[in-house]
């Protein structure tokens, strides 16, 4: 009886060891996913003077096709009037985070992975 | 026993490995953060030129204001206070420093551009095509385990965008 509870209680321990270490990775590779993708929006966003469809879309794509997250549970917020050269333009993508444990019995931290930045509008009007 | 014991060095090798990656991933994490604060807060101080100088056609950037942006900009997206001392919400631990700051435009370089830009304190080397500016910043790496926090050190050479 006791080995066999060891045995289980061991199990839970080697399933969360198996998995942590490349969710953990997962993780860090959606956070430069959403750093890279931020950082190439802010810039087109910039030249156009405000967070246009255009870049909003690009961002979307960008995320969706190429780094593989769920379109529906990407939010992206802005500045979507024109802002003036020398203005501050801002960006914030939201993305829920995957599971750093795979059983869900540790604290997980944050749930959402945001990103927030700001940059100046180069637009001249 | 035999069953604890191989258990006990299981949980120590993975507690190291998780140690060795959650510290490669912060030094990386860091650089890359440090990196993109820093570009968009050299454009954004590359936009403040002197528009007398532009209508006879020289570019020549308002350095105290363009100072001042760049540390707007940097502060605003690091989450820093006014001395470059990270705050709490903060991705980083350690203050950063703004090592060198150099403005090339026409009042320093009227002529000859592209060229080849060298600065050999910090090995750096970039083809400048116009007005740019130049910045270095450092700082230790934000490791949440013990070990030698290795300092990174990012350069960004930003040219002025705009109209002539």
């Amino acid at each position: 009886m006791s080995q066999t509870l060891a045995k289980w209680m061991t199990l839970f321990l080697v399933v969360t060891i198996m998995f942590t270490p490349i969710l953990y990775y997962l993780d860090t590779l959606n956070r430069k996913a959403v750093d890279a993708v931020l950082q190439q929006g802010l810039k087109e966003a910039s030249i156009e003077g405000y967070m246009s469809n255009e870049v909003v879309n690009k961002m979307v794509d960008t995320l969706v096709n190429d780094y593989n997250f769920d379109e529906d549970v990407i939010d992206i917020a802005g500045t979507t009037l024109y802002t003036q050269r020398k203005e501050y333009i801002e960006i914030t993508i939201t993305v829920p985070r995957t599971p750093v444990f795979i059983l869900n019995i540790f604290n997980q931290g944050s749930k959402k992975l945001v990103r927030k930045s700001i940059i100046m509008s180069e637009y001249v009007g | 026993m035999g069953t604890v014991l191989r258990t006990f060095f299981l949980v120590l090798i993975w507690a190291q490995i998780m140690v060795m990656q959650t510290n490669y991933d912060s030094d990386e994490t860091a650089t890359r953060r440090l990196h993109n604060g820093l570009e968009l807060a050299v454009h954004d101080a590359t936009l403040q030129i002197i528009p007398a100088e532009l209508t006879e056609g020289k570019i020549v950037f308002d350095q105290d204001v363009a100072e001042q942006v760049l540390m707007q900009t940097f502060k605003e997206n690091l989450l820093l206070d006014s001395t470059l001392q990270p705050e709490n919400e903060s991705f980083f631990n350690n203050q950063i420093k703004i090592v060198y700051l150099e403005y090339i435009d026409h009042s320093t370089r009227p002529t000859g551009y592209p060229f080849n830009y060298y600065n050999a304190d910090y090995n750096l080397l970039e083809i400048v095509n116009g007005p740019s500016i130049v910045a270095i910043v450092e700082t230790n790496s934000p490791r949440h385990f013990l070990g030698d926090p290795p300092i990174l050190r990012q350069a960004v050479v930003y040219e002025y965008k705009g109209p002539l």
